[in-house]
């Protein structure tokens, strides 16, 4: 996993676990000392709902996977699948199709006594099929045909073969359906199990959700031990805090204990503290400017490699980012096992942008600078939603590209508004910066392929028909070194045709009280190991006496 | 006073039923709506379009209104679509969160702001009335986001580093409760609360307090040139007797008119401060929910904030007919 920041600025903000075990000496505590305190945990994001069926949010789905409920599969941290409520698996041929059969742990139980079987995998498998759900991610299930129960504890699923036919169940967590069994699948999301009293099977319990405020979980005592048993935390608090400068004051003053994603600018402060530090790791986000490729101006694509090469990419990661980010080059991040690593980004050119320019025929031919060709001027629009990063990014392209004959106009706008003119049919814009995620299985014809130009996320009307090949095959083939040429020869394409410029790939900063100790966030998530988080008994707060 | 009370609550009615269908159609006139929420390149828009279904937003507008309006005259606010829980529960918890924080915010405002105007008045032009006029104006040209800022940066982060600062005033930056809070006694609780309610109740209330400062300032030194004020020093009443009662009752008049002013106002004020301190009020929710075209949380909410205006102006009009005795409701 490679979790190497390449600009300069961030070296020295990366403190691993290293650091702070060399404070702490882990030795000094030994196996049975690390159970017990409280962590608080705070993030930007409010959590609405435990219930996997009703909320897919990433901020939920990692309280879900890693807290309440437990997955079936997990990701090791080169992103291999290993046993979790699932002791085991296997597959078979059955006709050209694959049957997988996954044998669950019989000590798992429900907060409540009751078993945790493979029926519930089933009611689970059957309420995300149904399209009354409304399940989000249902597309991920979208090669599986149908779910068979063998005993209590074993689940055979008859799918169509697919590279990535493993990846949702690493996010799925079963749902009880002792509890949930009867709601009809059209009132499971307004079911108030998932806010007021979600009953769980994972390490730690639920206790508590004050809505806007906070979840408290404790430490669930009986978690089988071939699932790593008990947490070594009795309790975890998960506030939601909007404002960064309340949450920098909370982790130094010592009543925050994880703050989730530090804006660039407090880092220093953080670090500059001795009872704070902070972790970084690469996440699933990257950002870009989208170019509406129905636009005269951005319908060829050596004009888009020539924005892409008057665009200073290294300063935008250094000076909003704080050198939190990696200069991207297309939709594959360097943590995926497709992603091309001898592919270099475009540079920072501003010379060769107005050559490109020239050649495609945009010149500046009156006082105002302007390019223009057949009457018309190279000016447009740069919008984004209300985020003042984003701002900034405009406002730094806006100044790029003017100095190659280019007039940007800027907007921040109201997301939902925005959303209405980038995701219409009628593209009403002409670019945009956004963020979007990545997928552990990335499927990129939502984006690039030439049929159905008119579907949401084909806002750069971007069609090449060597790409929409490559995309067709590059889903349905199971050998990954039979794909990764294909995948290399994709991101070469993207590359030359820039339908985005893409900006960079996202690190994702955290700030660490002093007192947390065995924490390892990466790509997986920020909770992904949560349950071997822990304190030193000289270092958990007081309780008030009460235990 | 009975009829009078009825009468007005009955008025109330019509207006606060034009509020919200007027609400109701702005909502739905701004583009996007609940499932934005999901937006994301790996949901397939076929789920989006369920998802509208489930939730009834895939039937016309004139539907929409006539079943929301059918299900609110029953008294169910319905399912938040945001947030998975019912809107009752979510007001449940949230109005009571932001009456403590508004209602001891407004109990400084009035009392420091009067308190401060009197002083003020009864010493005009002297050093103290300067000094007091240039902070209220100080006071009151800062924002109360930027003003919590400030607070928790004093009083919440830097005096932790002040060895001989007294611990009780080191306050916490956020939150209405400590972290160990379940395991306090009562009186722990209590001050607890207490403890979290300092610094957004002064960020909310002080620059308000300042404004009421100003207003009884005046209106004071109109009053206590009256006549009769002169009457009742001349027959030989102590000045303290003179101020407190036969001047304050009169200089209050215009100060009650601005309480039933600054109620509404205090809600709306307080997004800013429940952002700033994490504080889960109303003010929040409102916001929040309306970038996320919760139309069910914004329609219950906007129906408490109208109810708490409308009650508001009528507790005003009835505290004039207490200080002032020629004004009586039939």
């Amino acid at each position: 996993m490679r979790r190497i920041l390449t600009t300069g600025l961030s070296v020295a903000l990366i403190f691993g676990c290293d650091d702070a075990s060399q404070q702490y000496p882990a030795s000094d505590v030994s196996e049975a000392q690390r159970f017990g305190g409280t962590a608080v945990v705070a993030s930007l994001n409010e959590v609405n709902s435990m219930n996997h069926l009703a909320s897919v949010d990433e901020t939920s789905q990692e309280l879900q996977n890693y807290v309440l409920f437990t997955t079936l599969i997990r990701y090791d941290e080169s992103l291999n699948s290993v046993p979790y409520l699932a002791e085991s698996w296997d597959t078979a041929s059955v006709d050209n199709h694959l049957a997988l059969t996954f044998h669950l742990h019989d000590d798992v139980y429900w907060h409540d006594g009751t078993p945790t079987t493979a029926n519930d995998v089933k009611f689970t498998f059957d309420r995300i099929k149904d399209p009354a759900t409304a399940y989000a991610r249902s597309s991920a299930l979208s090669p599986y045909d149908s779910a068979v129960v063998n005993d209590d504890y074993t689940i055979t699923f008859f799918l169509q073969r697919h590279p990535g036919f493993m990846d949702p169940w690493r996010f799925i967590s079963p749902m009880p359906e002792h509890i949930l069994g009867d709601v009809p699948a059209a009132e499971l999301k307004q079911h108030p199990f998932g806010s007021v009293d979600p009953i769980g099977n994972g390490p730690f319990r639920f206790v508590e959700h004050r809505s806007g405020d906070r979840w408290i979980f404790v430490a669930n005592p009986d978690f089988p031990e071939s699932l790593g048993g008990p947490p070594y935390l009795d309790r975890l608090v998960y506030r939601y805090i909007p404002e960064a400068t309340t949450k920098l004051t909370e982790l130094l003053t010592g009543t925050l204990d994880v703050y989730i994603i530090v804006p660039p600018a407090q880092i220093a402060e953080i670090e500059s503290h001795h009872d704070a530090r902070v972790v970084t790791h690469e996440n699933r986000n990257y950002a870009f400017v989208n170019w509406n490729g129905r636009r005269p101006f951005f319908s060829d694509p050596a004009v888009r490699r020539a924005l892409t090469l008057a665009i200073d990419r290294e300063a935008i990661v250094n000076v909003v980012r704080g050198g939190l980010g990696t200069i991207a080059t297309g939709t594959v991040p360097p943590f995926h096992w497709a992603h091309n690593d001898g592919l270099e980004p475009l540079p920072f050119d501003p010379a060769a942008a107005r050559d490109l320019l020239d050649e495609a025929g945009w010149v500046a031919s009156d006082r105002d600078g302007v390019r223009e060709r057949d009457g018309i001027r190279a000016a447009f629009e740069l919008r984004t939603n209300q985020n003042p990063e984003r701002e900034d990014i405009m406002t730094l392209v806006q100044a790029n590209l003017a100095d190659v004959g280019i007039e940007v106009t800027t907007r921040a706008q109201e997301g939902q508004s925005m959303a209405r003119d980038i995701f219409g049919p009628e593209r009403n814009f002409d670019a945009f910066v956004l963020g979007l995620q990545t997928e552990f299985n990335i499927d990129d014809r939502r984006l690039f392929s030439c049929s159905t130009p008119d579907a949401p996320y084909k806002w750069a009307s971007y069609c090449n028909p060597r790409v929409d090949e490559i995309l067709d095959q590059v889903v349905v083939m199971n050998d990954r070194s039979q794909s990764l040429p294909l995948w290399y020869e994709y991101q070469d394409i993207i590359q030359h045709d820039q339908p985005y410029t893409f900006l960079y790939y996202d690190v994702r900063a955290n700030g660490l009280s002093a007192r947390m100790r065995g924490v390892e966030m990466d790509i997986r998530g920020d909770l992904q190991n949560v349950h071997d988080w822990w304190i030193a008994p000289a270092d958990r707060r007081a309780t008030g006496g009460a235990r | 006073m009975t009829a009078y009370i009825v009468r007005r609550l009955l008025q109330a009615i019509p207006l606060l039923l034009g509020i919200l269908t007027l609400v109701f159609i702005f909502m739905h006139a701004a583009p996007g709506d609940p499932t934005a929420l999901y937006m994301n390149p790996s949901i397939a828009p076929e789920v989006l379009e369920q998802m509208r279904q489930n939730w009834g937003l895939d039937q016309p507008l004139h539907i929409q209104y006539v079943r929301w309006m059918k299900s609110f005259l029953t008294g169910d606010f319905g399912i938040s679509l945001a947030q998975s829980r019912p809107v009752a529960a979510i007001l449940a918890e949230r109005i009571p969160n932001t009456l403590i924080l508004s209602g001891v915010s407004l109990l400084l405002i009035f009392t420091i702001g009067i308190a401060v105007g009197i002083v003020q008045a009864v010493r005009q032009y002297s050093v103290l009335d300067n000094a007091l006029t240039f902070s209220a104006l100080f006071i009151y040209s800062m924002p109360s986001f930027w003003l919590g800022l400030m607070l928790i940066l004093i009083f919440a982060y830097k005096v932790y580093q002040v060895d001989w600062w007294p611990v009780f005033l080191r306050f916490p930056a956020s939150g209405m409760t400590s972290v160990n809070y379940e395991m306090l006694g009562f009186w722990g609780k209590f001050g607890d609360r207490l403890h979290h309610l300092v610094l957004p109740s002064i960020a909310l209330g002080v620059s308000s307090a300042a404004s009421i400062a100003r207003y009884m300032r005046s209106s004071m030194l109109d009053v206590i040139r009256q006549d009769y004020i002169r009457t009742a020093r001349a027959k030989g009443l102590p000045e303290r007797t003179v101020i407190l009662k036969h001047a304050l009752k009169n200089a209050l008049l215009p100060i009650i008119t601005l309480m039933g002013l600054y109620l509404p106002f205090l809600f709306s004020g307080a997004v800013l401060v429940e952002t700033v301190f994490a504080w889960p009020g109303m003010g929040r929710t409102i916001v929040e929910a309306i970038y996320q075209r919760d139309y069910p949380v914004v329609m219950a909410t906007t129906f408490v904030f109208a109810v708490m205006v409308v009650i508001a102006n009528l507790i005003a009009d009835l505290l004039y007919a207490v200080v002032d005795p020629r004004i009586r409701y039939e």
